[in-house]
């Protein structure tokens, strides 16, 4: 039990790297004050969570369903990922501003917390060590992860304004690298 | 240090810093101030976008490890950017353009993404890993002078090339850059 709780909370780690996600949040805090952020950072925690438990109940018998594939998942994951990094890298939002108003929900919730990597681990671990175990696992590492976000708040404010600018920016081309490589994965998989 | 070596990835990172775009979108900036502030922010743009170009080749490559990310997703992601911002300026549209009504801020944006961009980005890591990383950093140095320069004297060449010049040559400088861009994913790929 403890073993397969570790191997879980293990790779999960492996998957969502727990320093990457709060250096993301920070390119979408600009402009936010603290508590604001807070509720950003719970926010994106938790559809991330309700989105892992959904994959861990009921993911498996959904991808066979509608016969999709984890690596058709990656792609996909992917490419919507490159989107949201070159829009972030380029500062271009006019003309499809903010149907994305709430950025805890997308990208920070998903795809890139519950991403297609995080949701089909949680399918394949569902599997191997049982959805409990799994749910518990994946809380523990949103707890781990919220707190990064929370605290990562402290430190865009010790950057200012010039440095929030372009570190944003600069985030943005590495998200699209970031993406670049879901593909690959998803290609090789294939 | 190899004056060759330097000048040789100077002239690269110039292209790739792309004057021709940099240039109208200060002048748009910078129409109304009087001439002392523009060269301020003239040099304030130039200096914030060597000096972030600077930082991230040293803090990038080690980051890029640190959160997975391969050299080659990072080169592929590099030049699909740079692919659409050239793109976007061979079709005429504008991209990142100063909303900001405070000068200081929209120096800071004109610095990155645009003189600083994806391209520039990708193209200094690069070149640190052909050229070295000190002759890479007198390249840098060398070209955002450079660019300092184009900003500088931004009002004279715009009267002296007029605007549909200005218009033209970011045209063409779009073309050079989406081939620079393919160069990138290209070497990534290894095709």
């Amino acid at each position: 039990m403890m073993q397969e709780m570790l191997f879980a909370i293990v790779s999960y780690i492996a998957v969502l790297n727990p320093l990457t996600i709060p250096i993301y949040f920070m390119a979408f805090t600009e402009g936010k004050n603290e508590k604001e952020c807070r509720r950003m950072a719970i926010r994106a925690a938790s559809i991330a969570g309700m989105l892992a438990i959904g994959a861990i109940l009921f993911g498996d018998p959904l991808m066979k369903l509608l016969g999709v594939r984890i690596s058709s998942f990656q792609i996909a994951g992917g490419l919507v990922l490159c989107v949201f990094g070159m829009r972030k890298g380029l500062g271009i939002s006019r003309g499809f501003v903010d149907s994305t108003k709430d950025p805890a929900s997308i990208p920070l919730a998903s795809p890139l917390m519950a991403g297609p990597g995080t949701l089909s681990l949680s399918i394949l671990l569902a599997n191997q060590v049982g959805a409990i175990i799994t749910i518990i696992a994946m809380l523990i590492m949103l707890v781990l992860i919220t707190i990064g976000m929370i605290y990562s708040e402290s430190v865009s404010r010790l950057m200012g304004r010039t440095g929030m600018i372009i570190t944003s920016h600069i985030m943005g081309l590495i998200l699209v690298a970031f993406a670049v490589q879901f593909i690959i994965t998803g290609l090789t998989n294939a | 240090m190899d004056i060759e070596l330097i000048t040789r990835a100077a002239v690269v990172l110039f292209v790739i810093m792309d004057p021709f775009a940099s240039m109208p979108a200060f002048i748009v900036l910078t129409k109304k101030v009087p001439r002392r502030r523009r060269h301020v922010s003239a040099s304030k743009a130039t200096t914030v976008a060597g000096i972030s170009l600077i930082a991230f080749m040293f803090a990038g490559p080690p980051f890029l490890e640190l959160i997975g990310v391969t050299m080659q997703s990072f080169m592929v992601a590099g030049g699909l950017m740079l692919l659409l911002i050239s793109i976007l300026m061979v079709l005429g549209m504008n991209y990142g353009q100063a909303k900001e009504s405070k000068i200081d801020v929209a120096a800071v944006l004109i610095a990155v993404p645009l003189i600083t961009g994806p391209g520039a980005l990708t193209a200094a890591i690069i070149l640190a890993s052909i050229y070295g990383v000190w002759n890479t950093v007198m390249a840098v140095v060398l070209a955002s002078s450079a660019m300092w320069l184009v900003l500088h004297y931004s009002e004279g060449v715009y009267n002296k090339i007029g605007h549909s010049g200005i218009e033209v040559s970011s045209r063409i400088s779009g073309l050079v850059l989406a081939a620079i861009a393919i160069e990138f994913v290209r070497a990534a790929v290894g095709m």
